[in-house]
């Protein structure tokens, strides 16, 4: 049977959604920290720069093609030009390759969630994660055995996955109405939370009071376009996958905006909430903030369950929250990265979509299986490190190359303002053209230098290989024959 | 904390929530309340959509 495209049930479910993928773990992990890193406060400055001439112009730039093609990003670039199809591909591939780790991570939360019950990570969180909980080896490539509950965690996640798009946008409308609020409603707790236990303003300070010399240096410029261009899910296809179910007449450049506006206040929201419970910490313990500051995995499964430990009451109740918010923020970021592939390979076969999603899901999986051995957190390191810089940097360069030389930003600029309010003008060529690339195509080569320099986290050069080029490159070709094959005109299978 | 951490704050929730506010105003208000009216079922443009498939 031939699968039928679907559409948003109505522009709310189409921005929740949209809000819902761009907000993920890292803005819980990765924005406060990266603020704190480049001068404070003062990065405010060059992150809302970088919002206004990289972010939303990128946002529109997807939603622009997704909407105009009416198809996800491997044939939305087939339109273009046939040659173009596997940076789609390439896009969405690098999209799955972190959902692999992505549901690992989730698979985490769900065994801490249970954890939290009774505060089981006990007096030393980050004994417990590494030693008792990961079973961490020796080194990368001392894979030990398999974590069971680690790969149920794995499957569990991916079993909601699954079920979250069986039916397209019509469940995914469905199931953002309850992911997207949910974390919002647990980040305003933990607010409230944080700001009335001693020392939170201490935490506050160091989050907000700006170092304005920082704005002199480059590479906080740097950092503040990454954390947009990281932040805001482009470059997986997912926003042109989810633009391409939205109805003729809808408004691409305020939906861009609001989308864009909405991730930058929760991440900025989500600073208030690390760092009052991190100037607690501090308070409690007798140290400076500065001393028990740290980011991703280990700010969440270890400064965390620290904090929760010091909590005057309700240590239980705030760890079942905390982790509640991660699974919330993470499941609509995970289904999404799927989803753009799922509908990219319904698009060019036209497969029904219950095969599509349980073969992407299916293999994806075990994938991810490797992650759940005791040299899984290096695996997951160096796949992360390598994607993100280096995968998702290069599809957001060829994106910008392809749509703005090749396509023409101007036929893209006629298409969005046909149907938005908000009318855009040459300033989002220059900001497609000429910014956007020359920012991403400097991080690229400022990443690589300094990875040529010193080899990432000292992994030996065979890890780099496996879990780094060599698999990207392995995407790239892979990619390449995806868009090889040849796809069903429409016939029905 | 400095005044200039207040100032920041301030900054910050005037450009994210003053221009969400006006951004959802505008969704809200405009004349013809595109993408969820009429066509949310996707009837009106159906056709043009999967033409491209």
């Amino acid at each position: 049977m031939q699968e039928k495209r679907g559409f948003w049930g109505s522009r709310v479910s189409f921005i929740m959604a949209v809000v819902g993928s761009a907000v993920g773990l890292g803005n819980v992990w990765r924005f406060p920290y990266i603020c704190y890193e480049n001068g404070g406060g003062a990065f405010l400055i060059p992150f809302v720069v970088a919002m206004l001439t990289a972010g939303i112009p990128l946002m529109i730039l997807e939603f622009g093609l997704g909407h105009k093609m009416g198809l996800a990003a491997p044939m939305a670039f087939a339109e273009i030009r046939k040659k173009y199809e596997w940076l789609g591909w390439f896009a969405v591939l690098v999209g799955l390759m972190v959902m692999t780790y992505y549901g690992v991570i989730m698979g985490w939360c769900f065994r801490y969630l249970a954890y939290s019950i009774n505060l089981q990570w006990g007096a030393n969180p980050a004994t417990f994660f590494n030693q008792d909980f990961l079973h961490l080896s020796s080194g990368i490539g001392d894979l030990g055995g398999i974590v069971w509950y680690i790969l149920l965690g794995l499957f569990l996640c991916w079993a909601c996955v699954f079920f979250c798009i069986i039916k397209g946008v019509d469940s995914v409308g469905k199931v953002v109405m309850l992911t997207v609020p949910v974390p919002v409603a647990i980040l305003v707790i933990f607010i409230i939370r944080g700001v009335t236990l001693p020392g939170a303003v201490d935490g506050l300070a160091y989050y907000l009071t700006p170092d304005f010399s920082k704005l002199l240096e480059p590479k906080v410029w740097l950092a503040a376009y990454g954390q947009v261009f990281f932040s805001l899910s482009i470059g997986f296809g997912v926003m042109i996958a989810y633009a391409s179910f939205l109805p003729r007449d809808s408004d691409i450049t305020n939906n861009a905006v609001i989308s864009s506006l909405s991730d930058a206040g929760i991440s900025f929201m989500s600073g208030f909430a690390v760092f009052s419970a991190l100037g607690y910490l501090a308070h409690t313990t007798g140290g400076s903030v500065s001393n028990v500051l740290n980011h991703g995995p280990g700010l969440a499964f270890v400064t965390f369950p620290t904090i929760i430990n010091n909590l005057p009451f309700w240590a239980s109740a705030f760890g079942l929250l905390f982790f509640m918010l991660l699974l919330t923020l993470g499941i609509d970021s995970a289904f999404s990265l799927v989803e753009a592939g799922v509908a990219g390979a319904i698009d060019k076969w036209k497969t029904p979509r219950v095969i599509v999603n349980g073969i992407v899901s299916f293999a994806a999986f075990i994938i991810g299986v490797i992650y759940t051995t005791n040299a899984g957190l290096y695996w997951l390191d160096i796949i992360d490190y390598y994607f993100t810089s280096y995968g998702l940097a290069l599809v957001g360069i060829l994106e910008c190359i392809v749509l703005g030389y090749v396509y023409g930003t101007r036929r893209i600029r006629e298409h969005v303002n046909k149907t938005s309010d908000f009318k855009i003008g040459i300033w989002w060529d220059i900001c497609i053209k000429y910014i956007t690339p020359a920012m991403l195509i400097w991080m690229f080569i400022q990443t690589a230098r300094e990875l040529i320099s010193n080899p990432y986290s000292g992994y030996p050069a065979w890890a780099q290989c496996v879990g780094g080029w060599g698999l990207l490159i392995f995407m790239i070709v892979f990619a390449i024959v995806l868009s090889l094959f040849k796809s069903r005109d429409g016939k029905e299978i | 904390m400095p005044i200039s951490a207040w100032v920041m704050l301030v900054f910050m929730i005037v450009f994210v929530f003053g221009g969400l506010g006006a951004c959802i105003y505008k969704a809200v208000t405009a004349k013809h309340p595109v993408g969820s009216g009429d066509s949310t079922d996707g009837s009106c443009c159906a056709e043009e959509n999967e033409g491209g498939v």
